[in-house]
């Protein structure tokens, strides 16, 4: 058994700094008003010892929501350590919320160094000081727990008291064995045994139903389908096939007939296969796709030879009317001829003119320079008479040049004219021969080029249209042969994949009749009966999971019945101490089973329940006597030798606070005793009861930077 | 715990007291090492045990049968 030496918290709770307190004096008295940090010191030992177990609505306590163990000055520096002695040694546990300190935030420090952390830490404590709740039902007598012992519900009670008795692992491990998976795969078994037995039934009426259906897609009877069915249409298949591929022997491989319903599938693929590829390869076809690509090109060729014989035409009648409207090269070209040799002479004409005035000009010029001609005589060019030769003269040469000269000039720019348009009626001619030269050109390379993509060679005076168009013919009528020949190979490929896919569905039908066979005589088989068996076999471990969960039950029963009887004196003892109700001659606590739980009752020495007639201050000493008397009587079975009271005297008169430090003086003599309490007169009473070797720490007050002010 | 108790109520069985004492002396075992752990450890493993042979037979038992074996999962 373990006892508490120190404690030491740092940011938890009111607490700022490190403050270490010793605890080891058999009696410990932690004093103070409310809220000064007395229920923060005993807070220490749990949080520290089960963490996040001693947080949260399941605790059952209410004052535990939302409960945080961390100041919220530093919540990072929160920081626990508790000394406790075992009959082994000392061993330190410190508890932080540092993530650094292992998953848990626990860690145990044993004698001589050996440390343990994180879950394993928590599991030694799980191991070695057992349950939170077992904590709080036969250690820590919390305040809120202490009427809830006497008046909770039976089932709460039942648990409390039981932990208290020490009888919590007989509970926790009757409760384990049910609540196990075997349970869940127990009956997961039985869940199956009946699915294969009604899987039977329901899957034979599907594969019926499904039967009937591939039936009447194929017109069979599915009653009258049986393997030599299936295996006679597989026959007629491969004979149908081996018909169609015998012509290439050895090269198109067929399968065998399968024994197997399920191997069919495979068995049509391959042959389908087999009549495809030798249907690709069928000379008719090769034949085929040649003649249609001749088709294709000698149509094209045709179509070649077509527009470059348009093309040449075109050209020829349109360079033959031309030369109908204009005439000939040879005719235009003289017509140029001529108007160009007309035209140098109109030009000379106009030279001789031009010197001709010129002349007159300049003796003109001089006769007026120099006076002469001005009266009448012969005009000095042409020597005819005049009555006034400058006159005469100048006469003459304006109309030289208006009548003469003009005359030339329009004669000229006409004769150009049409010397420019004769011209340009060659150079049309030409480009007409041009085009026609052309055409003619394009048609040989057209011809030249068809006759060297079909093989042709032309023959002199032959039309390569005619040979084209009459290949043609005889092409597509092979064509037509071939493609007739083609398709009664076709007919037959198609008649092949029918019947594959007959077969196939016959298959179907086979393999149904098979599974529904299986299905029949499913529980005949081996593995079934195995199934069976372990069924049997789980059925039996329930059995066993069941008697030894009553066995364990049963073990319970005659301990706590045991406890109760060696403790029912002292309950009686303690509760006349504390209570001393003169309404209640004495109080007997008695056991019951009833469907598997213990029940507890308290009567009087009428047989009578008294806890209806209970004061509040009577509940809180029946409490507290069933509460000592029980750990009394019970105290080996305790990991723990200490025992905390967190503010006991609740509701209790001067009488009954008395009574209960005289009760605590006793527990002390066997149990190490800490006790929190806020009542001066219990303090008091405390002080002056207890005589056991004790230690008073006062809280005289609380800081929020400094956090409690104690003395000790 | 009063396990000589328990021994004796379970020699005391009528049916198959020599396996129940058995599957108790392995419950003791893990209950006495590991605590909760070690109970729901030994149960869940015996659990897992019987769960794979049932998994195991109900394949077979499919592949025999011959029909899919997610079929029966589905239940």
């Amino acid at each position: 058994m373990a006892t508490i030496k120190s404690l030491k918290p740092s940011y938890f709770r009111g607490f700022t700094k490190e403050c270490p307190l010793d605890l080891s004096s058999p009696v410990t008295i932690l004093y103070g008003g409310n809220a000064v940090g007395k229920s923060s010191v005993l807070n220490v030992i749990e949080w520290c010892l089960f963490g996040e177990s001693c947080t949260g609505r399941d605790t059952g306590l209410r004052e535990r929501v939302d409960w945080e163990p961390q100041n919220r000055k530093d919540p990072d520096k929160c920081k626990v350590q508790l000394v406790c002695q075992f009959d082994d040694g000392e061993v330190v546990f410190e508890r932080g919320t540092s993530k650094k300190r292992g998953r848990s935030g626990l860690v145990i420090e044993f004698l001589g160094g050996t440390r343990l952390q994180g879950d394993d830490a928590e599991l030694w404590v799980k191991k070695n000081i057992g349950s939170f709740s077992n904590f709080m039902a036969t250690v820590y007598q919390h305040q809120e727990n202490i009427r809830h012992l006497a008046v909770a519900q039976p089932k709460d009670q039942r648990e409390a008291i039981s932990r208290l008795l020490g009888l919590s692992d007989y509970n926790d491990l009757a409760e384990l064995i049910r609540k196990s998976d075997l349970t869940r795969v127990m009956d997961s078994i039985e869940k199956e045994l009946d699915w294969w037995d009604h899987l039977a039934y329901e899957k034979t009426s599907a594969l019926t139903e499904h039967n009937k259906q591939i039936g009447q897609k194929i017109s069979v009877d599915p009653d009258t389908v049986f393997p030599e069915t299936v295996k006679e249409a597989a026959s007629r298949v491969l004979g149908l096939t081996s018909n169609f591929t015998g012509k290439k022997k050895g090269k198109w491989e067929l399968p065998v007939v399968p024994t197997s319903p399920d191997a069919f599938n495979d068995f049509v693929s391959i042959v389908i296969k087999c009549a495809r590829d030798c249907f690709g390869a069928l000379p008719v076809t090769e034949r085929s796709q040649e003649l249609n690509e001749e088709v294709t090109k000698i149509e094209g060729a045709i179509g070649r030879l077509r527009q470059a014989a348009e093309e040449k035409g075109t050209a020829n009648k349109k360079l033959r009317d031309f030369e109908q409207e204009h005439g000939t090269s040879k005719d235009i070209g003289e017509v140029v001829s001529k108007l160009t040799e007309k035209k140098c002479g109109l030009e000379e004409r106009l030279k001789a003119l031009n010197q001709l005035t010129a002349a007159l000009n300049s003796l003109l010029t001089y006769m007026t320079e120099h006076g002469q001609g001005l009266g009448e005589g012969e005009c000095p060019a042409c020597g005819s008479r005049t009555s006034d030769q400058q006159a005469y003269l100048r006469q003459r040469v304006e109309a030289l040049l208006s009548t003469e000269g003009k005359s030339i000039q329009d004669e000229l720019k006409d004769t150009g004219r049409l010397e420019k348009e004769a011209e340009e009626t060659l150079r049309e001619l030409e480009r007409k021969e041009r085009q026609l030269e052309t055409a003619i050109k394009t048609m040989a390379s057209a011809e030249k080029e068809v006759a060297q993509n079909l093989l042709i060679t032309w023959k002199e005076n032959e039309d390569p249209l005619q040979v084209l168009k009459k290949r043609l013919e005889a092409t597509k009528s092979e064509a037509a042969k071939v493609e007739e020949e083609l398709k009664k190979a076709a007919d037959n490929l198609l008649s092949i994949e029918t019947e594959c896919d007959r077969l196939k569905d016959l298959a179907i039908i086979w393999a149904n009749h098979e599974l529904s066979k299986r299905l029949s005589s499913i529980k005949d088989g081996l593995t079934y009966k195995e199934l069976k068996s372990l069924g049997e076999e789980a059925g039996q471990l329930k059995l066993d999971c069941q008697a030894i969960v009553d066995a364990v039950i049963s073990a319970r029963d005659i301990e706590s019945h045991d406890i109760v009887k060696a403790s029912k004196s002292k309950v009686r003892e303690y509760f006349a101490a504390l209570a001393d109700n003169p309404g209640i001659d004495a109080i007997e606590m008695t056991m019951e089973t009833k469907w598997g739980s213990e029940n507890y009752s308290f009567c009087d020495s009428a047989g009578e329940n008294v806890i209806p007639i209970l004061s509040l201050g009577d509940l809180n000493s029946l409490a507290l006597a069933i509460f000592a008397g029980l750990g009394e009587a019970n105290r080996d079975a305790l990991a723990f030798r200490s025992i905390v009271f967190d503010d006991p005297s609740q509701s209790m008169g001067s009488h009954h606070k008395k009574k209960l430090a005289e009760l605590i003086n006793t527990l002390a003599q066997k149990r190490q005793v800490i006790v929190s309490t806020m009542d001066k007169e219990f303090f008091e009473a405390l002080n002056s009861d207890i005589t056991a070797h004790k230690k008073c720490v006062t809280f005289e007050g609380w800081d929020p930077e400094l956090g409690p002010r104690i003395s000790d | 715990m009063k396990t000589d108790v328990i021994e004796k109520k379970l020699g005391e069985s009528t049916l198959r007291h020599t396996e129940r004492l058995a599957l108790w002396k392995k419950i003791k075992a893990a209950w006495q090492d590991d605590g909760v752990i070690g109970v729901e450890g030994l149960l869940g493993g015996m659990a897992a045990s019987l769960e794979e042979k049932k998994s195991q037979i109900c394949t077979r038992l499919a592949k025999e049968v011959g029909i899919n074996d997610g079929d029966n999962q589905e239940s």
